[in-house]
This record gives C-alpha cells, structure tokens and sequence, in this order.
C-alpha cells in the first residue's frame, strides 16, 4: 500500500470531519489549548497550524464567539459556539449521519451485480 | 524568552496589520502552555533547546502565518488548463519559427550566426512570452473573467475528432489538383524554355533538367498517394512515411531551386538582352535571399508529417485493434 496515497487521502477524509468535531466540542466554552487536548484525547489529534486558523475561519463566519478572559492568572482565548454555530452543526449532524449511513450501505453490499 | 519574541516577530512580519497582534498573542498563550506541559512532563524548568524544539514544530513563521491568511492565487483553477494550453500554444508559435529560421540562416550564412545567440534569444522568447501570457491571465482572473467559464453549453463543444482520418472530399481536391499540376508540368516545363505565358520568354539554365526530373518524380508519387487516399480515406503508417518521404524530398527540391540561379535571362517583348540578363539576375539573387525562408516553410512541412507519424504510433500503442495496416 501507498503510504503516502493513504496519507493524502486520510487528511482529504479528516479535513472536512474536524469542522463539526470543533464545532462539537465547542459546545463547552473551551480556549484553543485545552481544545486541541480534548480533541486528542477524542482521538482527533489536531496541530496547532490547524486549529487555530480554523477557529478563526469559524469565528469570521459567525459559527463561533470569542472572547480574552483571564484563567489561572493568564490571558486565554476561550471559544464556544454562537446560536448560528448551534443550528450549522445540527444541520451539520444531519448531513454527517446521513453520510455515514450511505457508506455503510454502500461497502455492506460486497456488489449489485453491475460490472 | 528571546526566542518566543523572535519566533512571534517572525510570525506578525507575514500577518496583516489588523491581526497582527491578535494572533500573536494568541500564539504565546499556546508556546506557553506547551511549555507548562513540558515541565510538568520533565519535573524542571525548560531550557533553550526545549523552547526551540517546540518552534520547530510549530512551523516555520511564513508556513505558521500563511495558514491564517485567505488562500491566493494568481490563476484559479477554473482558468488553469487553459492557461496552460494558451502558454503551450504561445511558446511554440514563439520560438518554433526563431529556430526554423535560425536552421535556416545558419545553413546558408552560418559564418555568422552562433549557437549561444540562438540560446540566448530562446529564453528572451521564452520568458517575455511567458511573462505576457501570466500577465493576461492574471488580470483575468482578477477582472472575474472566470465567470465566463460557468457560461458553457454541451450543444456548443466541437464535433468529435478522428485525427487519422482523410476527408473524402479533400483527398479528390487534392487528387484533382495534382493531375492538373502534373499534366500542366509535363507539358510546358519539359524543355529549359518557357514560353505559355504570352509576351514572355523565359530561358533556364541546364540544371534546370534535375528539377524538371524531380518535380514531375515529387508530383507523381503525390498523386498516387492522393489517389489511395481516395480509395482508403484514412492515415496509415506506411502511407504517412510514404507522404513524409515525398514532402521531404519535393522540400528539399524546391530549396535546392531557390539556389540553383536557374533563370537565364527573362526576355519580354522590347527588352535587350543585356535587360532580360539583368532580370534573371535579380530573380534569382531574391530567390537566393529567400532560400531560408523556403528551407523554414520545408522543415515546417516535414515536421509537420513527423508528428502525424508519432501520433499513429502513439494511438497503436494505446489501441489494442488499431485502424487498418494497407497502404
């Protein structure tokens, strides 16, 4: 197997997933560290170059709020989601499961007969 | 510590001014938490070369930066391919006829002309061509005159292509053409006197025989190829050899005329001799002078049945049961 191919094709796979896994998340007021950890944890490590760009995106787009608050005697960032960024992920939800069940179809049936 | 302020000057210099600080801030508060994390991982204090470790994975400052501004380019990828096709296309109208013409004067004068100024005239070419096609392009796309690509109709693609094959009606035209040539020729060329143009009387040299010969040999083989044409309406691979073999040698006949001065003197009613002399000289000292354009128009021609044959014998690699073998 192409290692590389595989490579390309995870990040192609992810790069769309990681938008409701941070909208997801963000649901709980969380600032871009402890994000990027819960995020690892949940088995969707991100980079910093990622993340924080995509916070951004997000944020420009209404989907998120930010705001500078103090939190153990430093300055943090902290996001969570908008009332926009609520009913975008729902939507979003739909979209995913919706998506996940045509695949699981699809790679169910070995083959239609079609060739 | 020194090397978070120059990793995060680094960073700000690629940022746009409104964000500059924003993400920078935002950018220590992260470099600070990994380092925290670190120390609680090692149980002690981070020294220089932890502090660069964790910049390096970070990104390079440009890399980091550019990540937070919108994706740019100067071609989008709507109007990419044909970018592509237009430069290709320019490149070669550009620089094909420099190097043609450039065969051409140095197999007649090369005394004169060196290979580096050939070289250096290619990327001249190259580059300003390029540089103007970018430009074009550029602007387009900055104008939104890729809009202009959503604007499309399956009605309006061309018709399907089939490269090898021969017009019909164009192999009779070219059949009909040939004969006429061919009878025209045999008739009022044989003899080294020309006199069916009416007031005129032009005499040609001895040499003139070869051509008589070459032409009449250079016009049969033509017509018999555009008579099978006719009858097969296709390319075939011995036929586009065949074709190139005569184009190849009626090109190089005819440069070979160009620079045989083959006129002896061109009389019409009233000249003197030394008149009609004189006209034969400047004929042919012009069809001299022009020889290298004839020798560019001959290689065009002959590159240009070259490609036919690469491209039959590209499609009978590609093609397991490829177009009929005959003729």
């Amino acid at each position: 197997m192409n290692i590389e191919v595989l490579e390309n094709l995870r990040g192609e796979l992810r790069r769309g997933s990681v938008v409701l896994a941070v909208l997801g998340a963000l649901r709980t007021e969380q600032y871009g560290y402890t994000l990027r950890k819960t995020l690892g944890d949940r088995g969707l490590a991100m980079d910093e170059g990622t993340l924080y760009p995509l916070l951004r995106r997000l944020e420009t787009q209404g989907l998120l709020t930010s705001m500078w608050r103090e939190h153990d005697k430093r300055n943090k960032r902290f996001y969570r989601l908008s009332e926009d960024g609520e009913q975008m992920l729902t939507q979003l939800l739909v979209e995913w499961r919706a998506i996940d069940q045509s695949i699981q179809d699809i790679v169910k049936e070995p083959s239609n007969g079609t060739h | 510590m020194e090397l978070i302020e120059r990793y995060l000057q680094a960073v700000k210099f690629w940022l746009p001014e409104a964000q500059k600080e924003d993400i920078a801030a935002e950018l220590s508060e992260e470099i600070d938490a990994q380092i925290a994390e670190r120390e609680v991982a090692q149980g002690h204090p981070v020294d220089d070369a932890d502090v660069e470790a964790i910049l390096k994975k970070l990104g390079r400052p440009v890399v980091v930066a550019n990540r937070y501004l919108p994706a740019g380019h100067l071609i989008g990828p709507a109007f990419f391919p044909v970018y592509r096709f237009v430069l290709k296309v320019a490149l070669a109208a550009t620089m094909g006829p420099l190097v043609l013409t450039w065969i051409g004067l140095a197999m007649f004068r090369g005394d004169q002309l060196h290979l580096g100024a050939l070289w250096g005239s290619l990327w001249t070419a190259a580059f300003s061509t390029a540089a103007i096609v970018t430009m074009v392009f550029a602007v387009l796309e900055r104008v939104g005159g890729s809009k202009l690509m959503d604007d499309w109709s399956p009605r309006k693609l061309p018709p399907v292509r089939h490269p090898n094959l021969i017009p019909r009606g164009s192999a009779m035209f070219e059949l009909a053409i040939n004969l006429g040539m061919l009878v025209f020729w045999a008739a009022n060329l044989r003899t080294g006197t020309i006199t069916f143009i009416p007031g005129l009387t032009i005499t040609l040299n001895p040499v003139w025989s070869w051509f008589y010969w070459g032409f009449l040999l250079s016009a049969t083989a033509t017509t018999t190829l555009a008579a099978v044409s006719v009858w097969r309406p296709y390319w075939t691979p011995a036929r586009a050899w065949a074709r190139l073999a005569v184009d190849a040698f009626g090109s190089a006949m005819f440069v070979w005329l160009m620079r045989a001065s083959v006129v002896a003197s061109f009389g019409y009613a009233g000249a003197t001799a030394p008149r009609s002399l004189e006209i034969a000289q400047a004929i042919n000292m012009w069809s001299m002078r022009l020889s290298p354009w004839g020798l560019m128009l001959g290689l065009v021609v002959v590159l240009g049945n070259a490609y036919r044959i690469w491209r039959l014998r590209r499609r009978q690699g590609r093609v397991a049961h490829p177009a009929p073998l005959g003729v």
